[in-house]
């Protein structure tokens, strides 16, 4: 039987494209203008360190310029084991202290953890390299760590749905128009868009006059989201999870205005990998 | 099938699998929780047959954008919320006064907090004498969906 490699190899194209693409990602995920009152209900990072220096609009413009430096390094490859740090610290920073008004959000904690685990696995390469481990690998493994941390992601999300509802997630969801009205009027008195709002009432209403269909649809769902690990089998099962999820996302898009958008570029930057899958169409047809 | 030698074969398996990272990343989400970055991501992890959101508006009544104020109605209901569970702790002995109490004590704190956050944003706190918080109550009976609205509070 072949042994499968403990960490999948990627190309150098492949890791070029995935470090400018998730540098971007981490610059759009991290807030570069902090409209805060304080840090009133510390939460994560917020707790372990006093982080009121960053409320200084001129420290904070200086930690948002160490961020793009340390991007620029991250995408060169160069003193990584700086890089990586200092843009964990501005993501982190800048997330935890909106994420200590007393309201957590859920859009860019995605990013903030793949970072932390490209970090981590940058380190713990290192220390392998000590061991003898091959140079090629340092890299490959934080490409491995972040679909890991991705698809754990999902994981959780479902197992906390089991855990909540003691396993009736999929018979609770026939109340899901409640949800999707209530995501609407949230979204309709941030912008106002009154088209957005009757289509998404539609929806809801839809949901609630059918509800098990919908319990039916959410199950998919719930599926998905355990499932999520088959993603990492291969690529072809990174690039069918991947396409699924972000469809799913999509659906959620249209029905309750929840774009999860970092997500989105996650799912298509480490598990759908639309490069590798060009290559290697284009390598198939020109060797025939 | 031998279940002494489960907790051997789920540590041997713990060794050769590929996947540690996930494991680590899913045991740290589910003890650590809502610690930022961390989290189980509870959101729709529930769902109930009613629920509700808050929104602002002017003096008049006129509904006001959330986003004037420099957040989303999300993070306004969740900083709501997050005051709504420490007052009804407070109000636990007012009997059938205890949520229009929490809630309207609630709906303070928040104003207070939208003074503290337009300091820096002079036309948001035009906004603010008369700015009311409202809250709408969503619910389901039989295949309808129906809102509720009262005002929980007003900017003195």
């Amino acid at each position: 039987m072949r042994q499968r490699p403990a960490i999948p190899v990627f190309a150098f194209y492949e890791r070029l494209l995935m470090r400018l693409l998730f540098a971007w990602l981490v610059w759009r995920a991290t807030p570069h203008v902090l409209i805060v009152n304080g840090i009133p209900s510390p939460n994560g990072i917020t707790r372990l360190f006093d982080l009121h220096f960053l409320l200084d609009p001129h420290v904070f413009r200086v930690a948002d310029l160490a961020l793009a430096a340390a991007l620029i390094f991250y995408v060169l490859r160069f003193v990584v084991w700086l890089a990586l740090p200092v843009a964990l610290f501005v993501n982190l920073a800048a997330n935890g202290i909106e994420n200590s008004q007393g309201a957590i959000q859920h859009a860019a904690q995605i990013v903030s953890l793949v970072l932390l685990a490209q970090t981590v696995a940058h380190f713990y390469g290192l220390w392998r390299r000590r061991q003898g481990e091959e140079r090629a690998g340092l890299e490959s493994r934080a490409i491995w760590w972040s679909q890991q941390t991705i698809v754990a992601v999902y994981l959780l999300a479902g197992i906390t749905k089991l855990i909540t509802t003691k396993g009736l997630w999929v018979f609770q969801a026939r109340w899901i128009g409640v949800s999707i009205t209530k995501a609407a009027y949230q979204s309709f008195y941030d912008r106002f868009s009154q088209a957005d709002l009757e289509r998404q009432l539609a929806v809801a209403n839809f949901a609630a006059s059918h509800g098990w269909l919908v319990a039916l649809i959410a199950a998919t769902g719930l599926l998905l989201e355990l499932g999520a690990p088959l993603a990492l089998i291969n690529r072809t099962w990174a690039a069918l999870v991947g396409c699924a999820l972000v469809c799913f996302h999509l659906g959620l898009d249209y029905s309750m205005h929840l774009t999860f958008i970092y997500n989105q570029w996650l799912l298509v930057i480490f598990l759908i990998n639309v490069p590798f899958w060009i290559v290697t169409g284009a390598r198939q047809i020109t060797s025939r | 099938m031998n279940l002494k030698s489960l907790p051997g074969g789920v540590l041997a398996w713990l060794r050769r699998t590929r996947c540690k990272w996930l494991l680590v990343m899913l045991l740290l989400g589910l003890v650590l929780r809502e610690n930022y970055p961390f989290s189980h991501f509870p959101m729709f992890s529930s769902f109930s047959r009613k629920t509700y959101f808050i929104h602002l508006a002017d003096a008049h009544g006129t509904a006001l954008k959330t986003r004037q104020f420099g957040l989303s109605n999300s993070t306004l209901k969740k900083i709501f919320d997050r005051a709504r569970r420490k007052e009804l702790r407070r109000f636990a002995d007012a009997g059938e006064k205890r949520v229009p109490l929490a809630e309207a004590a609630a709906a303070q704190s928040l104003l207070r907090y939208l003074d503290g956050l337009t300091n820096a944003r002079p036309a948001a706190k035009k906004l603010l004498p008369g700015l009311e918080v409202e809250h709408v109550r969503v619910r389901q009976k039989n295949d309808a969906i129906l809102l509720e609205k009262k005002i929980l509070a007003k900017h003195q």
